[in-house]
């Protein structure tokens, strides 16, 4: 045993624990050289800052990004707010300080008391009275801070949508971080007390427009009054970064004429740029005005349309999977083409009703006569059910599924807004795992004049005719066309192409002239959508939303009006998709919207309009 | 039987023994001044609570001081099985708080494993490299070594602990050199351990990293991060020299501080004690620190050596990188001051590694 202690001191151990015992003793003397530092070198600065004044930080809230039109017309601002409190430590006479406050807040004193006793808070922190009090009040109140100790009156800035109820659903609204999002973002940097975008393109380009929180440092003495203190700040202040301002695609005219022809009818219109994919107007009906959440107070009206059974929070254009109608029609005549299964000069004849070989089943064209012998561009005209019935089922359900994922149906655009749904194309697999059956070609009928399965949105629609107008080039649509820079400038992004369709061009000029005779041939089913002079094109769609023997009454027994359309027919400018929730028929309903609409993006006088 | 029990008491290390209680002693009553005013109820009854884990850590101690040291040896390598399996069963059974999975749920009490853990490694280590006196001069007992240590700190830095994972590897360095590796290979293993902590940095998480970078700047996120190390300098320094006295230091009555009767209680008794209080408890520790090391240094056994000499490293890197913290001269780590940070866990793993040490010295023979 005790030659162990031999061994061990044979091995340089004395040495060792030597120096073991020199580092930590070394460490325990930097510590002490560090207090040194901190109490006695610095003591009284920090006694100062810690006794006499107080120092508390107050976040200071970034102002958010400005959002424009593509014009520079302010669509989006911030606004002046101002909020009421007071310090409780800091009031004299809580009874008279109540009663003034009272009056002057329009709430009951005893309501005021109750507020200013409450617990739970730290000293010295403010009890907000009432939030976004009038500028009037504000001023009454500011002016008598001083006879009213303790009293708080704070700026805030409000977040301000200049035009009200306009571009609801594509602009979005603000609102402070809940605790779900704050679970979420916390390692991005959010923080309790963050205003940020709920909907639209608040949300989707927060990031961008909601800038960099700063802070001050508040200097308070002992009884928590802020001082302007000359003991020099050991801690400096930040400046907020201001949110970049943006600029969108929208043009507000055009914005405005599709909400005005909408009117209190529920649907969407989305006009697109086919040439880049910006997104003109994109108008969901009804909206509702993005001011009542920014204001303080709103909460029954915020209750209203949230609960409201006309679904006014959802944005029709993009949030919406809908049955089309005819406008189907036009990937019908793309993939027929494209397959070989038509050819330009193929007619065939319908005479008001069409049967599968060795099937029982009628499909029925609306037609009742029938149109004789028709060619594509006529059928495509005349919006004949049997031409396209017969062509769907040529095609076959996988290659009608082929053409319509390719024209962007049964995916997600990728626009910049949230929740944008993915709508539904069906295929043999999915009807296969879903209900256990085989695909029937009376279905391929049926989804060739857009009823069945198929689900699309207004958005998808748009797309799609945009690029059939431009010569195959499936742009993705977009809301952003640039971020406003330091000095004024706007630095646009690119747009972006999808991708190329890799469909001749000869086939989609051919399908073009059918949708020119839609509009502006006697016969087509679009007249209503003509401006003379101005080569619109066009389909329309009437899409069942019930079947015949249906028991649903009233306007639900309406079918969809869709139109989808383009102009001018050479180098088309703009696209656009009409839809009207159980609005009636596309050629009575849709398509006069899409003419006031497309009036306004082409600059058409508005008695031309009128007169038409 | 009597002279033995004589010979017992008159072994136990007195100024130790002294040390630890004084410590304790300061660290009830500053979290009885920095919890009263509180307005969490739950927050109230801490300091009971505190002193019922120094009693139950007082009878571990005395508990311990009945096993003689080579039985402690000799179970020593028996507690790492277990040890590793607590660690995996805490991250998959654990409690979550804040977003680590550091704690199992007993009914009222909170056990956190990671504490114990250090413990039971320096034992497994102390017993490891008790064992290999001449072998331990080869680079593969090194290795070994390393790896005896690197499991419990991997386990620990996935909870997510980075703080207490850290702690493992001072010890380790600290204990291997002490049991007479050649520093070459030390040096060696530190040069390939900091060319690897690029890599590491991207290991680390979001906070993790924040936390580093508010350190070397805690101006860059005073609501943030930075705002414990800011509000801590200041209550620190504004105790100069005497401080404010107990129960009146204005930012720990005034909830100024975050944490303040766990992470920065330091903070609390720099406030309210001033230089000569906070200077007062380092010695304390010193005097903690000595007796350790003489009890290495007149230890019987290699064991006994590397036991005690863990052990210092233990509380010297605690009590360092904690006050350190306080002061703003280290990044916020979470580690406990050892007698002093509310938390049984903690307490019941420091009165348990003094009472290895008064152990040794009792043992001794």
């Amino acid at each position: 045993m005790l030659d162990r202690k031999k061994d061990i001191r044979n091995l340089s151990f004395p040495f060792r624990l030597f120096v073991i015992s020199a580092a930590v003793y070394s460490l325990l003397g930097v510590l002490v050289a560090g207090l040194w530092n901190l109490q006695m070198v610095h003591g009284k600065k920090f006694r100062t800052l810690s006794e006499e004044n107080r120092l508390k930080l107050i976040p200071v809230s970034p102002p958010r990004g400005i959002i424009y039109d593509r014009n520079m017309a302010i669509l989006v601002d911030n606004q002046p707010s101002f909020n009421v409190g007071v310090i409780p430590e800091e009031i004299d006479d809580i009874e008279t300080v109540s009663e003034t406050l009272g009056k002057a807040l329009t709430i009951p004193a005893k309501s005021v008391r109750e507020m200013i006793a409450g617990s739970g808070r730290r000293k010295f922190e403010i009890v907000p009275l009432k939030k976004d009090v009038d500028r009037k009040t504000a001023t009454f109140l500011e002016e008598r801070k001083t006879i009213i100790p303790g009293l708080v009156v704070q700026l805030e800035a409000r977040r301000n949508y200049v035009l009200g109820n306009f571009a609801s659903h594509l602009l979005g609204y603000v609102g402070e971080i809940s605790a779900d999002e704050l679970e979420r973002l916390k390692e991005s940097g959010y923080r309790r007390g963050d205003i940020i975008g709920k909907f639209g393109i608040e949300k989707f380009h927060n990031e961008k427009i909601m800038g960099t929180r700063g802070w001050k440092w508040r200097v308070v003495n002992v009884l928590g009054k802020e001082v302007i203190s000359d003991v020099p700040l050991l801690f400096k202040a930040k400046e907020p970064v201001a949110g970049d301002s943006v600029v969108l695609t929208i043009d507000k005219n055009i914005q405005k004429a599709a909400e005005d022809a909408l009117g209190d009818r529920k649907g969407a219109v989305v006009a697109m740029d086919p040439r880049n994919g910006d997104i003109l107007a994109l108008a969901s009906s009804p909206g509702f005005d993005p001011n009542i959440f920014s204001h303080k107070g709103k909460g029954a009206e915020i209750r209203s349309i949230f609960t409201d059974e006309r679904s006014v929070m959802m944005n029709r254009a993009t949030q919406g999977g809908y049955p089309l109608g005819s406008v189907f029609k036009l990937v019908i005549a793309v993939a027929a083409l494209e397959e070989g299964v038509i050819k330009p000069e193929t007619r065939l004849s319908c005479g008001g009703a069409f049967r599968l070989p060795g099937g029982n089943a009628v499909f029925r064209c609306w037609r009742a006569g029938g149109h004789g012998s028709l060619d594509l561009i006529n059928a495509i005209k005349n919006s004949c059910n049997v031409y396209f019935y017969q062509t769907g089922v040529k095609l076959g359900i996988d290659r009608i599924e082929k053409y319509s994922r390719l024209l962007g149906f049964g995916g997600r655009t990728g626009i910049d807004l949230p929740y944008e749904t993915a709508g539904f194309v069906p295929s043999e697999d999915w009807k296969k795992k879903t209900f256990g059956e085989k695909w029937y070609p009376g279905e391929s009928a049926v989804i060739s004049i857009g009823q069945g399965y198929l689900q699309v949105t207004p958005l998808q629609v748009a797309a799609g005719v945009a690029a059939i107008a431009n010569g195959g080039s499936y742009y993705r649509p977009r809301l952003l066309k640039g971020v406003l820079g330091g000095k004024g400038e706007v630095d646009e992004f690119e747009p972006v192409v999808e991708k190329n369709l890799n469909v001749s061009g000869e086939n989609l000029r051919l399908i073009r002239e059918g949708m020119w005779k839609v509009v502006n041939e006697d016969g087509g089913t679009a007249r209503k959508a003509r401006i003379e002079g101005f080569g619109v094109c066009g389909k329309t769609g009437t899409a069942q939303t019930v079947s015949r023997n249906s028991k649903v009454q009233g306007e639900k027994r309406q079918p969809h009006a869709w139109f989808a359309g383009f102009a001018p027919f050479e180098n088309p400018s703009i696209a656009i998709a009409v839809f009207v929730e159980h609005g009636g028929y596309g050629g009575n309903v849709a398509a006069p919207i899409a003419r006031k609409v497309l009036a306004a993006a082409l600059g058409v006088k508005e008695d031309v309009v009128a007169g038409l | 039987m009597k002279t033995i029990r004589k010979k017992f008491i008159s072994r136990l290390d007195q100024p130790l023994i002294v040390s630890v209680l004084a410590i304790s002693a300061i660290g009830v009553s500053t979290i009885y001044s920095a919890t009263h005013q509180s307005l969490q109820a739950s927050v109230s009854g801490y300091p009971a609570r505190q002193m019922i884990w120094m009693l139950l850590g007082l009878s571990l101690m005395v508990t311990v001081l009945f096993v003689d040291t080579k039985t402690i040896r000799k179970i020593s390598p028996y507690l790492y099985p277990p040890l590793i399996l607590i660690l995996i069963g805490v991250l998959l059974f654990g409690k979550t708080s804040l977003g680590a999975k550091r704690w199992f749920a007993l009914g009222p009490l909170t056990v956190q494993p990671s504490e114990f853990a250090k413990i039971v490694v320096i034992m497994a280590l102390a017993s490891y490299l008790s064992a290999r006196k001449t072998t331990v001069r080869y680079f593969s007992t090194v290795i070994i070594s390393l790896l005896i240590v690197a499991v419990p700190t991997l386990l620990v830095m996935k909870q997510p602990d980075l703080g207490t994972a850290m702690t493992f590897l001072p010890i380790f360095l600290v204990m291997v050199l002490a049991a007479g590796a050649r520093v070459g290979h030390l040096v060696a293993l530190c040069a390939a351990g900091l060319s690897a902590a690029p890599a590491l940095w991207f290991m680390l998480k979001d906070y993790q990293k924040s936390r580093i970078m508010t350190f070397l700047n805690p101006e860059s996120d005073p609501l943030g991060s930075g705002y414990s190390i800011i509000q801590s300098k200041i209550a620190v320094g504004s105790g100069e020299l005497l401080g404010k006295g107990w129960m009146k230091g204005t930012q720990t009555q005034l909830n100024f501080l975050p944490e303040q009767y766990t992470d920065f209680i330091f903070s609390a008794i720099g406030e309210e004690w001033g230089f000569v209080g906070a200077v007062l408890l380092i010695l304390l520790f010193a005097v903690i620190i000595a007796r350790g090391i003489r009890i290495a240094w007149k230890a019987n056994d290699d064991f006994g050596y590397l036991l005690a000499v863990g052990i210092v490293a233990l509380i010297s890197f605690h009590v360092f990188v904690n006050i350190g913290m306080a002061i703003g001269f280290l990044p916020v780590t979470g580690l406990p001051l050892p007698f002093v940070t509310y938390g049984g866990s903690s307490i019941l793993a420091m009165m348990l590694s003094v009472g290895l040490l008064l152990n040794i010295r009792v043992w001794r023979d």
